[in-house]
């Protein structure tokens, strides 16, 4: 696994969205493509790879990562709205009604949003005769606030009226979330979110049937389920998993058979809904038959299956081995069947505003300039694999405003491994506190073995020593301590462990295509957690939480008002509002270098006839990948 | 006998005893990561952090922890591995399910490597020892020699190169998914991995049955056997080996054991999804009751092992009585 | 495998008599070591090895010179844009790095030659490790017999039936992840660690020879005598039994440094073992994997290294066996132990690195 399986372990970062721009490296580009020129048809069954299976079995609340909401948006849940699958260009990463008749209706206060559903769309088998209601939406937030369930995601959901008193045991029902009638849904809100549709395209907000033994049962067919609902799935998209009509909800949860088509790490496979019905659905062509998918095995193998043509594609956070990535661009006949596109995701390193050297901000911004980011990249397998980054969020989710925004540029990106880039991140530190004798080189105690953590792979190894390298010519000399992913992870995690710097095997990947969701979690101060704390540079913390923590500097830059500024906008004003934020951020707080933009990259079988990349995803598009006949 | 098997059992008990309170320990009281935490998705309330330490036992004391993980080692139906406690932290998969859907891989990869070693490392021996100080000796002992001293997982990569990459003659490595076994095993996917495996136990088989066979060759009763008039065939495969195969027999009753509680490296590098892989999986995230299940599994089989070869052993060699 | 040749040894010296105007001097004045090193030096295998094994340590002793002076860089610096293409691929053997670079722009030869250190410095800490306890074990036991003996025997067994590469792994991710180490402190992520843990596993095989050798010397008149002169245990167990069983504790000792290199190995393949900032053969064939396929030589080199690392200690371990003439011991240990002695010859734990 290279250095972009960033959330295999701890699902830290998901979904996807749009990229206003296709500028991506070499490949694809196209929203649809095809080799052979051919119309898509439909049928077939899709081979795919995955080198992990999806991080908690397919529970639709629990799961939050990258590839289990592909899996549901493409192929086995609907929600009241979605995308339709395309890339950035063709709308990818616009909201569009799903199982909604239309966009939802807001108040003029903003605190009252209302959906209408369509009638007439059934689960699939069993409950091939249930109709979905707007109960069912509820049922699905009242699970996602149930503690005993541990839910993935419900602090998306704080700002509906009663949510977080429910899940803490304070209120026994959610005031906030009313059906008037089944085919109606209106959500309360506390305070105003400009993004609350987005929150309901994500799959926890995905029906759920009421139980026909309990109609009662408040979390329906998921009742006593709360470990292992993924594999009771009752799909409303156009596949499902294999054998889900022989799921059998009359009996005690106990005594339940799981569905046969997903054995947890090592296949799932996929097979039509009959209840889907396509005129109902303007957002999923679902054109194969069936898909089955393989768990496990390393890229490079995987790789060379999907060039044998003994798979279609590889399904994973990870990217193709740079061997294949060259193979594939530079042969002729392989050129048709590699694709690369930008992710709306980033990799950056992480300066910790708390620990001396990077209390200074002159300190920070010799090291944004000291870096080398084109050899990081090209490390990490060259330029198809990213854009090199000048500011924290990506750019496809600020509508290329910043676009050329690079306030740390330096010759060709490489750092302090030119002379011109040395020079101005000497200047830089020569007006730090922590350069007493003004050389540019930071000749104070606080700079020698700056506490590092990094990851143990071998590509985030060398990226690290090369990082190392450019910051010992300002004089700063980083202590590295290398971890597993999930132990490096569970180290920044922590505020009390003081982690000074960490080496940009770190990235972040949108839910939902809103720069919100870049913010929030990584710049936000109130959003600073005893553990599970993703704002590793401690932006935005007060001194007293500073001091909780055990740290010596108490007093550290926080752009909250900026973040807060945003939260009620919507439309272009909120872009605008984060590209702002954004270069506030990398003005007057620089408490990361952006290294990267990165982009997907997938190989794929020469049977592959319908290529499509889906922007929301961040990865193909499922149900569009079509098989020649 | 009575009390030699009542001896084995407190054995087998002291066993299982030691190896779970080590692996408990070791997983649970060093971890590096709280699997609650890790269990818990972004921004958990201390409520939900709190619900799950529950569920997975985490806040109750440490010997209450240990007891309900030890209950589930007892191999009795309903208590072994029981879903109460033996299931993933990372998704609520019991341990028993994915145990004894990776069983077959585990035994056909052991069972067919077993056998390789065995065809290869003992005619090797044999012949070394009947035609000591030749050149076939010497390729044998070369050969034996190469063997005990190639790391496992080089020679897997370089047989993956040779064969896979360079030659196209093998199977690339997995297994796909719905493929049976025997499919699995009939298109040539555990040949690999069977030789590469095999290897090593082939090259000490044979050491070891040409240094056993050229002692015995000397003893005593194999003079008397040839003034007997005994053809030399008839005293080689009749007496010589009878008393040279004896430790080899036995020491193949542990060398399997061993395999069948997971053959690590093995299976890594060959993505066969058996036991060992699993158990690594799980290690790499600190999954605890997989980790617990796979290893006292482990030493499980080589309890039952030890207790096997004692019994063929007294079979073997008459000379050995338990008393 | 400790009665391999024996047979054959029997006939060594007489085959290997030097020419007869030498002989009186021999009568005169053999001591064993003589006779050893008559012995030894005749195997050519053996001093094979032992001259590679010499070679190995002169490159991990100068390594950091060779680096400083003939390559001049160090083992972990990047040459990202000279020895990686646009696409991050690695370029193979040329005059400049005569091992080619890594997947990430190091030089490979340098990071073979650390390796080396790494190999040598865990076997040479562990074997010593599990040479200390097992002796300690082996001599009290077999010394004091009874309860203790039963109870060091079971310690044995127990440690025996271990699943011997699950626990190692778990103990290293375990130790190895925190700061601090483990148990408070005492155990510490590093080379030293790997060490303790592989030095944990492998002393059961050392003690087994010596609690059977010392089963036997326990009864000999020189021990009698020296208990009738008044000696204490201690003074007998270090003065009368020790010097006696030198011989085994060297042949076995050697013996189990060659699977304490793979174990390290595989440790380190499997991504645990030593830290990553320290080259590791193991570690250099773990990247290789991913990489094999357009960079053989990732493959190749780390793996020749290992392989004749592994393979040199084994010829020298055989060849002492031989040249001490294992035949006495074994025989004794062999009569005493009959039945414990089974499956445990000389063997061990190749199934710790499948």
């Amino acid at each position: 696994m290279r250095r972009y399986a960033k959330v295999l372990v701890l699902a830290v970062v998901l979904a996807m969205g749009a990229v206003a721009c296709g500028g991506g490296g070499g490949g694809g580009g196209n929203a649809t493509s095809s080799p052979s020129g051919a119309k898509p048809q439909k049928g077939g069954t899709l081979n795919i790879a995955q080198l992990g299976d999806v991080t908690a079995a397919f529970d639709p609340q629990k799961e939050y990562y990258q590839v289990s909401f592909a899996y549901y948006q493409c192929c086995l849940l609907r929600t009241l709205l979605s995308y339709n699958g395309q890339d950035s260009a063709h709308d990818g990463t616009t909201l569009f009604p799903d199982l909604a008749t239309g966009m939802p209706e807001v108040s003029s206060d903003n605190l009252t949003w209302t959906f209408h559903l369509k009638q007439g769309i059934h689960y699939a088998p069993p409950m091939q005769d249930v109709e979905i209601t707007a109960p069912d939406i509820i049922r699905a937030l009242y699970r996602e606030a149930t503690p005993s369930v541990a839910a993935g995601y419900g602090f998306y959901y704080n700002v509906i009226q009663g949510f977080s008193d429910y899940a803490n045991g304070k209120a026994k029902t959610i005031s906030g979330l009313s059906a008037p009638d089944d085919f109606t849904l209106v959500v309360k809100l506390t305070e105003p979110a400009g993004d609350l549709g987005y929150r309901f395209a994500l799959p926890a907000t995905a029906p759920i049937p009421p139980s026909p033994s309990d109609p009662k049962a408040v979390l329906g067919v998921a009742t006593g389920h709360d470990d292992d609902y993924g594999r009771f799935l009752v799909a409303s998209g156009p596949y499902m998993f294999e054998g889900s009509e022989n799921l059998d909800f009359s009996v005690a949860a106990s005594q339940q058979k799981q569905v046969a088509g997903y054995v947890p790490n090592k296949s799932y496979s996929l097979v039509r809904n009959p209840s889907w019905d396509p005129s109902t659905d303007d957002l999923r062509p679902a054109y194969v038959d069936a898909m089955q998918v393989q768990i496990g095995g390393d890229e490079s193998v995987l790789d060379q299956k999907v060039e044998a043509g003994e798979g279609d594609l590889v399904f994973d956070t990870s990217a193709p081995e740079p061997e294949f990535i060259q193979k594939f661009q530079t042969t002729p006949d392989l050129k048709d069947q590699i694709f690369i596109d930008p992710t709306q995701g980033n990799y950056y390193a992480t300066m910790n505003l708390g620990t001396p050297p990077f209390d200074d901000i002159h300190v920070r911004k010799a090291v944004n300039y000291a870096i080398d980011k084109d050899g990081f990249r090209r490390i990490g397998g060259g330029p198809a694999t990213a854009e090199i980054a000048g500011h924290f969020v990506p750019d496809s989710m600020l509508n290329n405003l910043l676009k050329d925004y690079n306030p740390y540029a330096t010759p060709n990106d490489q750092g302090a491994d030119t002379p011109d880039g040395l020079n101005l991140a000497k200047q830089e530190m020569a007006q730090s506190k922590y350069d007493h004798n003004g050389d540019g080189v930071c000749d104070d105690p606080v700079c020698k073995n700056v506490l590092t953590v990094a990851n143990n792979t071998k590509t985030a190894q060398a990226q690290a020593s090369l990082i190392q390298q450019n910051l010992q010519k300002i004089g700063i000399t980083l202590d590295i301590k290398s971890f597993t992913q999930s132990a490096a992870y569970g180290k920044v995690f922590d505020p009390k462990n003081h982690i000074a710097f960490t080496t940009g095997w770190a990235g972040w990947l949108k839910d939902y295509p809103d720069a919100y969701t870049f913010f929030f979690p990584v710049m936000y101060g109130p959003n600073i957690l005893d553990q599970y704390n993703t704002n590793y540079s401690m932006v935005g913390a007060t001194p007293e939480q500073m001091k909780k923590y055990g740290y010596s500097v108490t007093q550290v830059p926080s752009m909250d008002a900026q973040i807060e500024k945003c939260f009620p906008l919507t439309g272009d004003a909120r872009v605008q509002c984060w590209a702002d934020a954004d270069k506030y951020l990398m003005e007057n707080v620089v408490p990361i270098i952006p290294l990267e933009f990165s982009n997907n990259i997938t190989i794929v079988s020469s049977r592959i006839t319908n290529w499509t990349y889906s922007a929301y995803n961040d990865s193909a598009s499922l149900d569009y990948l079509a098989i020649a006949q | 006998m009575g009390r030699y098997l009542i001896r084995r059992m407190l054995f087998f008990v002291l066993v299982l005893f030691v190896v779970s309170v080590v692996t408990f320990i070791i997983f649970v009281k060093l971890p590096s990561v709280d699997p609650a935490i890790r269990a818990a998705g972004r921004h958990p309330s201390p409520r939900l952090l709190a619900t799950i330490r529950h569920k997975f036992g985490l806040d109750r004391p440490l010997y209450v922890q240990y007891w309900n993980f030890a209950k589930g080692l007892i191999p009795l139906p309903g208590l072994f591995l029981n879903k109460e406690v033996y299931f993933s932290y990372q998704n609520h998969v019991p341990v028993s399910e994915d145990i004894y859907s990776r069983l077959p891989v585990t035994i056909t990869l052991t069972v067919g490597a077993a056998i390789i070693w065995l065809l290869i490392g003992i005619p090797i021996g044999v012949v070394s020892a009947i035609k000591p100080r030749t050149a076939i000796d010497r390729a044998g002992m070369i050969f034996a020699l190469f063997g005990v001293s190639a790391p496992v997982f080089w020679l897997a990569l370089l047989a993956l190169y040779i064969f896979w990459f360079k030659l196209g003659i093998a199977p690339s490595s997995g297994i796909p998914p719905g493929e049976s076994i025997w499919v699995s095993i009939l298109k040539g996917r555990f040949v690999l991995p069977w030789f590469t495996l095999a290897l090593s136990t082939a090259a000490f088989y044979s050491r070891m049955v040409r240094g056993n066979l050229m002692e015995a060759m000397s003893e005593d009763y194999i003079r008397t056997a040839r003034a007997k008039g005994l053809s030399e065939r008839r005293v080689i495969f009749k007496h010589g080996l009878r008393s040279a195969l004896t430790p080899v027999v036995t020491m193949f009753g542990m060398d399997v054991a061993f395999l069948l509680g997971g053959a690590v490296v093995t299976e890594t590098v060959f993505q066969l999804p058996g036991i060992g892989q699993y158990a690594w999986t799980a290690i790499t995230v600190n999954d605890f009751p997989p980790i617990m299940g796979v290893t006292v599994l482990g030493a499980l089989f080589i309890v039952v092992a030890n207790l096997l070869v004692d019994i063929v052993y007294a079979f073997l060699d008459p000379r050995v009585r338990y008393a | 495998m400790a009665q391999t040749s024996a047979t054959e040894q029997a006939v060594q010296p007489a085959s290997t008599a030097p020419p007869g105007g030498e002989a009186p001097q021999q009568i005169v004045g053999r001591s064993p070591w003589d006779i050893f090193w008559g012995r030894f030096r005749q195997d050519k295998f053996a001093i094979g090895g032992l001259v590679f094994i010499a070679f190995l340590i002169v490159l991990a002793l100068v390594a950091p010179l060779i680096s400083k002076y003939v390559v001049h860089h160090g083992p972990n610096q990047l040459f990202v844009f000279t020895e990686l293409n646009e696409f991050g691929l690695p370029k193979g053997p040329n005059g400049h790095f005569w091992f080619g670079a890594d997947t990430s722009g190091r030089d490979l030869f340098v990071q073979v030659l650390y390796g080396a250190r790494t190999s040598l410095i865990v076997a040479f800490l562990a074997t010593g490790m599990a040479m200390v306890i097992g002796v300690i074990m082996g001599v009290v036991a077999g010394f004091y017999r009874g309860k203790i003996d039963t109870f060091v025997s079971r310690l044995i067994d127990v440690v025996l039936s271990l699943p011997v590469l699950l626990l190692a792994l778990g103990l290293v991710s375990a130790c190895g992840l925190q700061n601090k180490g483990c148990l408070g402190g005492l155990i510490r992520p590093g080379l030293l660690l790997v060490s303790m843990v592989i030095g944990l596993f492998s002393w059961p095989y050392i003690a087994r020879i010596v609690r059977g050798q010392v089963l036997s010397l326990r009864e000999k008149e020189f021990v009698e005598a020296a208990r009738a002169m008044g000696a204490g245990d201690g003074t007998i167990m270090l003065r009368e039994i020790l010097p006696n069983i030198v011989a085994p504790i060297i042949v076995y000792t050697t013996l189990i440094i060659p699977s304490n290199v793979i174990f390290e190995a595989t440790l380190s393949f499997l991504g645990i073992g030593v830290p990553a900032s320290t080259p590791s053969w193991g570690r250099q064939l773990s990247d290789a994997s991913n990489a094999f396929s357009y960079a053989w030589w990732t493959m190749v080199f780390p793996g020749l290294f290992l392989f004749g690392t592994t393979l040199a200690f084994n010829l020298v371990g055989d060849g002492l066996r031989d040249a001490f003439d294992p035949r006495g011991f074994v025989r004794t240990y062999k009569q005493k132990e009959k039945r414990k002695s089974r499956r445990k010859e000389a063997r061990v734990a190749p199934e710790a690195a499948s």
